[in-house]
């Protein structure tokens, strides 16, 4: 009983931590009914700063603290007013959650670049000893962290229901457009709810700062529990923030404590899973739902850039010639080729996403997961029982695809913001058992002694020979699928990702078709995840994990969605520049984190697709050598 | 009360209307009519600051608007009841209200919102009576009159309407328009944007056409009501009425034809 209720401390600390994390969430989507991803990023920026001012200029912490919160004040004024809320006039709902994995993504760069991949943590507010009620031991910073989750969250709630700026921000909401007539100023309060959940996510920083360590790709794991936390307790409504954090935090500190830690972050996700699917509107929904569909307004309209088949074709012939005639110079430098290699194996899980986002227009944040599940599954199967690399291959891609069909008949009723979340969970789930089944992944520390691809005894062991062997993959791929995208079936996925109603009223099986995608979008991904380990001869947790989710969802928008040979340029861009100057190195997150950035606001065909319209223009179709089709009338 | 010399407004930069001169005076309901494109919705959304001018200037009693934000204006009386109704679905009826009164709740007290309000529900008794119910479980009517009465919320000097009888059925129009006349009789500017050119011309003191983003025709509403080229264009009379005359013939023999065969 005694260590239940110790337990319980834990879970309610922990807790009041994802609550803190999730009321960002909720009140910038109250506000502009978009997710702000890059949340969990301030919540460390802030931290952070506060760290070198205790350090640098011995403050104490509470004036630190000031400090950095007044930084991420002003950093978020900053980047909301020249990305979100501009993205906010013109973006779609899918597009913004790219825009915030950019600000996320650059903010974490930037972070890596000033303060270096070392942790930090804080000093305690008030004193390292923890206070003794009935038995019952409670570090005195967990007071604090409770003391302010309260103050905070009836703060936001006062503010919200009471006040006249809380109807503001929900009119603003409902309809901006309406809004703007009432006079209320749309651009400013959008802003306001930016900057007042930064401020909070600082403050939230801070405060958990001395319990926990923190370095600058931590900000990630704050934005992922802080946006369950925000699902699981319904989005929108402060309240539910806490309880839902509460729920997040008792459920995984009680797994912990009575299953094992392995399974902890394993339950709390399959509890908002099972939440999602039952419920997709939280505990405490806030006001009617929100039609959910992915693409909404402009994007949908936006044309489907491709060349025409012939020319096409030619293209695509000398792209592979000019490809293959660079491998000499390449050959000079190990180096180079080995990055080829790479790009080549993440353009095949990518061109997955492509067919999932670009055509049927579902978001995923999982495609790690089925790369993890791809590779572990070769490579366990190659290691530790001798089964032949092809047969691995095949088994972990059918393995992908049984798990891609049980989430999306699950999952795929629900639509853009609970779709996304639902792959993330999915991503974060095979992230939690790749590091915990430790007896068959190797957990943290990887798997090593994965054999070379192998074909009927001919070994693919050097960079070259795995690059003619990934070429020939992509080639059959890209044809079958070139064919598939122009034919009924790409039809069919452009028609449910413009509108799923009038897609079923046209007699498309919308189910059928998005679980299609998703499986094509699954087997890629895995075969990718299998050709990886088995070129790298070792496969660890964060090779395939969430993070490099993201950074695919980034390679995609930056390529060209709805292209299928766009994305080439952004896997290209984001693997090959760091290479060959090295020295740029450092730089890779915040430079791709930026790229995305600018693709998703002002390029919204990706480069590629930027590209071919310029081909275009500068020659009429007629005589021309590309054509563009157009997806919609 | 209201002064456009010359205005120009678009989308992207692009102008869709060019160098328009319009005016409205006080309490006079100027209707503004125009096939479907012409520019009418446009020219509603750069007056009310939601499009930026890209030309020409906009005075409103007196003051040059060109330059105010869309809040500005509405401080200034000049109230946009936009097209498609945009009502405030998920809130209930009254806070729908109370939000037309938003910039009226920094100086106004609670007292003259509330006494805004009874005012609204004695015009509108269906309104008073779904006060706390769901504004987007509204009939189409209803809704419209929601977003006229919120616009009367702000206590405006001159109404916009866009459309107000979009989607709405004859006898509502009906009423609509009843209700758009009324409001003349309180001293309110009115400027109506109108498909239906007919019944707009009907409550109307004066008209502008408009055609192609331009003011192809203005003048006192019954002139434009007599004038032949209107008629013909908008009103379903003369040459274009002898060709609906004559589909009218033909539906009749079809109909005829058809009841002979079963």
């Amino acid at each position: 009983m005694h260590q239940a209720i110790q337990i319980a401390v834990g879970g309610l600390l922990q807790g009041c931590i994802f609550g803190l994390l999730a009321l960002g969430f909720s009140l910038i989507y109250r506000v502009t009914a978009a997710v702000n991803l890059a949340q969990g990023a301030f919540c460390i920026f802030a931290a952070l700063v506060t760290s070198s001012c205790e350090q640098a200029f011995g403050m104490p912490v509470m004036i630190a603290g000031l400090v950095g919160v007044a930084a991420t004040a002003a950093l978020s004024a900053l980047l909301g007013a020249a990305v979100f809320v501009p993205g906010l006039a013109r973006l779609p709902g899918s597009t913004m959650f790219i825009l915030t994995v950019g600000l996320l993504t650059i903010l974490q760069g930037a972070s890596l670049v000033v303060w270096g991949s070392q942790s930090y943590t804080l000093t305690t507010f008030s004193g390292e000893r923890p206070i003794s009620l009935l038995g019952i031991s409670i570090p005195t910073q967990g007071l604090w962290l409770i003391g302010v989750t309260i103050v905070i969250t009836s703060a936001l709630a006062l503010l919200l229901a009471r006040t006249r700026m809380g109807r503001a921000f929900r009119a603003c909401a409902e309809n901006p457009l309406a809004a703007n007539l009432m006079g209320i100023g749309v651009r400013r309060m959008q802003l306001l709810s930016f900057v007042l959940a930064a401020v909070i996510g600082g403050i939230a920083g801070i405060v958990i700062g001395p319990i926990t360590s923190f370095q600058f790709d931590t900000g990630g794991m704050y934005t992922m529990f802080g946006f369950i936390a925000a699902v699981i307790g319904g989005i929108g409504s402060p309240l539910g923030a806490v309880v839902g954090g509460l729920c997040l935090g008792l459920a995984t500190q009680f797994a912990a404590a009575y299953m094992s830690s392995l399974f902890s972050n394993a339950l709390a996700l399959s509890l908002l899973l099972v939440i999602l699917i039952w419920r997709p509107s939280g505990i405490f929904s806030s006001g009617p739902a929100r039609r959910q569909d992915v693409r909404d307004e402009p994007r949908i309209h936006r044309a489907v850039i491709r060349l025409g088949l012939r020319r096409g074709l030619l293209l695509s012939a000398v792209a592979a010639a000019g490809l293959l005639g660079a491998l000499p110079w390449g050959l000079q430098s190990g180096g180079l080729m080995s990055s080829v290699v790479i790009t080549a194996i993440l353009f095949l899980a990518v061109i997955g996403l492509d067919v999932l986002m670009g055509f049927a227009g579902q978001v995923s944040l999982g495609q790690g997961g089925f790369m993890a599940i791809g590779g572990y599954t070769a490579s366990i199967l190659a290691v530790r029982y001798d089964v032949p690399p092809l047969v691995g291959t095949l088994a972990g891609i059918a393995l992908s695809l049984v798990c891609a069909l049980i989430l999306g008949i699950g999952a795929m009723r629900l639509r853009g913001l609970y779709l996304a979340i639902a792959t993330l969970a999915f991503g974060l789930l095979v992230d939690s058992l790749t590091v915990g089944l430790e007896n068959l992944t190797g957990g943290p520390s990887g798997l090593v002694g994965i054999p070379s691809f192998s074909l009927g005894g001919f070994v693919f062991d050097t960079p070259l020979r795995n690059f003619y062997l990934i070429a020939a993959i992509l080639v059959v791929i890209l044809t079958v699928l070139t064919a598939g995208m122009r034919g009924g079936f790409g039809r069919a996925l452009l028609a449910v990702r413009a509108d799923p109603l009038a897609a079923a009223a046209l007699g498309v099986d919308v189910r059928r078709y998005k679980i299609g995608a998703f499986c094509i979008c699954a087997a890629l991904g895995s075969l990718a995840g299998s050709l990886y380990g088995f070129y790298f001869h070792f496969l660890s947790p964060e090779m395939v994990g969430t993070p490099i989710s993201f950074q695919m969802l980034a390679m995609l928008v930056i390529g060209g969605e709805g292209t299928l040979f766009g994305p080439l340029c952004g896997v290209a861009l984001i693997t090959l520049l760091p290479t060959i100057f090295q020295p740029l190195a450092q730089y890779k997150t915040m430079g791709s984190g930026l790229l995305l950035i600018l693709c998703a606001l002002y390029l919204p065909s990706g480069i590629f697709g930027t590209a071919i319209t310029w081909l275009m223009r500068m020659r009429p179709e007629r005589g021309g050598v590309l054509a563009v089709r157009r997806s919609t009338p | 009360m209201l002064e456009l010399r010359n205005l120009s407004a678009g989308y992207g930069g692009r102008p869709v209307i060019h160098g328009i001169d319009l005016d409205v005076k006080a309490g006079e309901i100027v209707a503004l009519v125009g096939a479907n494109g012409a520019g009418k919705s446009t020219l509603a959304k750069a007056l009310s600051g939601l499009l930026p001018c890209l030309g020409g200037t906009i005075r409103f009693r007196g003051q040059p608007i060109t330059a105010l934000s869309p809040a500005d204006r509405v401080r200034e009386g000049l109230i946009h009841v936009p097209e498609g109704r945009q009502i405030f679905v998920g809130l209930t009826v009254e806070q729908n209200l109370e939000l037309g009164a938003y910039l009226r709740r920094a100086d106004a007290s609670r007292n003259e919102i509330e006494q805004g309000l009874t005012a609204v529900y004695a015009r509108f008794p269906v309104l008073g009576d779904r006060a706390t119910g769901i504004a987007g479980n509204l009939s189409g009517g209803q809704q419209q009159m929601l977003a006229i009465a919120r616009g009367l919320m702000a206590r405006p000097q001159l109404l916009i309407l866009d459309e107000p009888s979009l989607g709405l059925s004859p006898s509502l129009v009906k009423e609509v328009f009843q209700l758009i006349a009324s409001l003349r009789e309180q001293g309110l500017a009115i400027l109506l944007a109108e498909q239906n050119a007919r019944m707009s011309l009907a409550i109307a003191d004066r008209g502008y056409v408009i055609e192609n983003g331009r003011v192809a025709l203005s003048g006192n509403a019954v002139d434009l009501v007599a004038s032949e080229d209107i008629a013909a264009r908008y009103l379903g009379i003369g040459a274009v009425g002898h060709a609906g005359r004559f589909d009218a013939a033909i539906h009749d023999r079809l109909v005829a034809a058809i009841r002979r065969q079963t």
